[in-house]
């Protein structure tokens, strides 16, 4: 009866109950949508830190390397005995594991004979570079977050082990030839761990895009036995593993830091977003969540006024009906029942209605195609908002639990209003 | 025959700007089980306020009002709830129906918040009281397709649904004309006869005076002979 009552009720005053649900509707669409970009942008950066920069989801370096690899690389690298103990270690988690690659970082000349350019270089596998670029979630996430040649490049690295790939901005500072041709010799030229200088041949063939307008002129992918072969070590400065899909990845990190020092060695872990490793995630993600409170702020206080404005209006228009239902025996709490459900139907219905148009909108907006160049990042992406069923299913639990709350404070309020002025209806 | 109001030197007053007006002063009366009983006196002698405490719905200042031998002074709010939902019917003058809800569905309001009643019975206790008012064929009606006196027969039917040992009516009748009027205070005296209903009404229309068992005069917040 409650439910019929407070059904019914929602008819009583049609144009009140369709613009309290239109502001429920909109203020859910507006978080949907809000939280289906900042869900985007949190997956493609996801995707991007763990496979195209080849961070895997935890990356393994000897103790205190990060802050001392460049001053003392002979100290903080592992040494092939050391990287094999680790990889012993890795080897007891490997149901956990999908694969692991290693890791060489540094500095150096890029030179075709005509024009040098400073760079820094990261290595890669070929064969780790191929499992990356092949994960579904770089079709998935971050399409346009990669050059389309980069998928190519997987086949090119798989024929030429000597084969470096540079970013079109540099292609441009050493005026190689566009689209680049293969096998192009260049010249890396660097310091070995001991300080020496050396240098190595490498083929052009490949291109790549780092993704950050500050890293497309310096940052170049060389193979990482070339990149041993420059620093004249055998060694490796980190690993990187990638894990197997649905495995908490700090459950995993614990796991593998107990392990670590159960073996004996000293070593630091770090997940793929943090802050030490990969700052631009923290900074991205950062920016998005207090943009995005501050939205939800916004956006909800706005919708508790529609509806504590529409409950108060309500209830002044029904003040004789409360104190009728108040004197047949109702129990105040029991007509605060009455208006909340009243409430939360017209919340669920709204919902109802917005998931529809948050899926519509989104769908629309994606087809649209919209680019942009977001500050600090190299190329235009792809305004994109994915509609995502749990981010839909939070928000509505929120505007639910916001419209619970904001009727229950009306009702608080009203329910001190005396019986006698109620029947009389002289103000709620 | 026992007391099913008893109410013993009772005031009430309200505040009127910065004056305090007095509404009842020190009444004490009581109603006798089965009784049909009016109130009469003029505007702003008290009726109602005496009709509001005995209902409680309003508090007296001091003295006491018992029904059925239970104090309200020793109530808390949700008891006297409880109270008038067990053993108080209330007929307002302007019927007080809820318009979202048809005939039946006004007239069963106050069972639903009855514990441990069956929807059967609930049922059965709607279509009687229904009955008795003569509205059986109108119960999928809207307050609205009613006439005023098919309204305060709803009213009425929705007082006696819970078997109340005490009607409490404020001017049932002042909103019908008086060929209405008479139906009505027929049907409520059928009712109290039929059902053994205690009533205890309020009115200022002297035409009805004739056919009420015992009339009880006010003025200025206490009893005149």
């Amino acid at each position: 009866m409650f439910l019929k009552f407070a059904y019914l009720n929602l008819f009583r005053n049609k144009r009140r109950t369709l613009s309290t649900g239109l502001a429920i509707c909109i203020g859910f669409v507006g978080l949907n949508l809000l939280g289906a970009y900042i869900f985007r942008v949190k997956k493609a950066l996801d995707t991007t830190s763990v496979y195209s920069a080849l961070n895997g989801h935890v990356k393994v370096y000897k103790k205190d390397s990060l802050d001392q690899f460049s001053l003392q690389p002979q100290k903080f690298i592992f040494h092939p005995d050391e990287a094999g103990k680790v990889e012993k270690v890795l080897e007891t988690l490997k149901e956990h594991i999908d694969y692991v690659g290693k890791n060489l970082n540094g500095t150096g000349l890029l030179s075709n004979g005509t024009v040098s350019h400073p760079v820094m270089f990261s290595s890669f596998e070929p064969e780790v570079y191929a499992r990356s670029m092949s994960q579904p979630e770089i079709n998935l996430w971050a399409k346009d977050w990669v050059l389309p040649s980069q998928f190519e490049s997987v086949k090119v690295f798989e024929k030429n082990n000597e084969v470096v790939s540079i970013t079109p901005k540099i292609a441009d500072i050493m005026s190689v030839r566009y689209p680049l041709a293969q096998n192009e010799s260049l010249q890396l030229a660097g310091r070995t761990l001991d300080g020496d200088l050396n240098a190595v041949n490498v083929d052009l063939g490949a291109e790549h895009t780092t993704g950050m307008q500050f890293l497309e002129d310096t940052l170049i992918l060389v193979p990482f036995k070339k990149v041993q072969e420059l620093f004249g070590t055998e060694g490796n400065e980190s690993f990187s593993i990638y894990l197997n899909k649905n495995v908490d990845i700090k459950t995993f990190k614990n796991l593998l830091d107990r392990r670590l020092f159960d073996a004996g060695i000293e070593a630091d872990t770090y997940l793929y977003y943090d802050e030490k490793i990969n700052s631009v995630y923290l900074g991205t993600m950062g920016f998005l969540y207090v943009m995005g409170a501050f939205f939800v702020f916004l956006i909800g206080t706005a919708v508790s006024l529609t509806i504590v404005n529409s409950l108060t209006m309500g209830i002044i228009e029904r003040t004789r009906e409360i104190g009728t239902l108040l004197a047949v025996g109702f129990q105040r709490r029991q007509v605060s029942r009455l208006f909340i459900i009243e409430n939360l139907l017209v919340g669920l219905a709204s919902i109802a209605v917005g998931i529809v148009l948050s899926y519509l909108i989104a769908g629309f907006v994606n087809n649209l195609n919209i680019r942009f160049m977001p500050p600090g990042v190299s190329g235009k992406i792809q305004f994109r908002l994915v509609w995502n069923v749990v981010i839909a299913a939070s928000v509505g639990i929120f505007v639910l639990i916001l419209t619970f709350g904001a009727s229950l404070v009306v009702m608080k309020t009203k329910e001190k209003a005396k019986l006698i002025d109620l029947i009389n209806d002289a103000g709620a | 025959m026992d007391n099913v109001v008893e109410i013993n030197n009772v005031f009430k007053s309200y505040q009127l700007g910065s004056t305090e007006v007095y509404a009842i002063r020190g009444l004490s009366l009581n109603i006798r089980r089965g009784e049909f009983t009016a109130l009469i006196g003029a505007s702003g002698s008290g009726k109602t306020t005496l009709l509001n405490l005995v209902g409680s719905l309003d508090v007296a200042d001091k003295g006491e009002i018992l029904i059925e031998n239970v104090s309200l002074k020793n109530l808390n709010e949700n008891q006297k709830s409880f109270l008038r939902n067990e053993k108080i019917g209330f007929i307002f003058q302007s019927f007080n129906l809820v318009p979202v809800l048809n005939v039946f569905e006004n007239v069963e309001v106050p069972l639903t918040i009855r514990k441990g009643l069956k929807d059967s019975e609930r049922k059965a206790r709607v279509l009687a009281a229904l009955k008795d008012v003569g509205l059986e064929d109108f119960a999928q009606h809207r307050p609205d397709q009613l006439s005023g006196g098919q309204r305060q027969r709803v009213a009425i039917a929705r007082a006696l649904v819970t078997e109340p040992v005490l009607i409490l009516a404020d001017e049932p009748t002042a909103n019908l004309d008086s060929n209405t009027a008479h139906h009505i205070i027929d049907l409520m005296l059928e009712l109290n006869r039929k059902r053994n209903t205690t009533f205890f009404f309020c009115t200022h229309d002297e035409k009805l005076m004739s056919r009420v068992q015992r009339i009880i005069k006010i003025k200025d917040g206490v009893l005149v002979d």
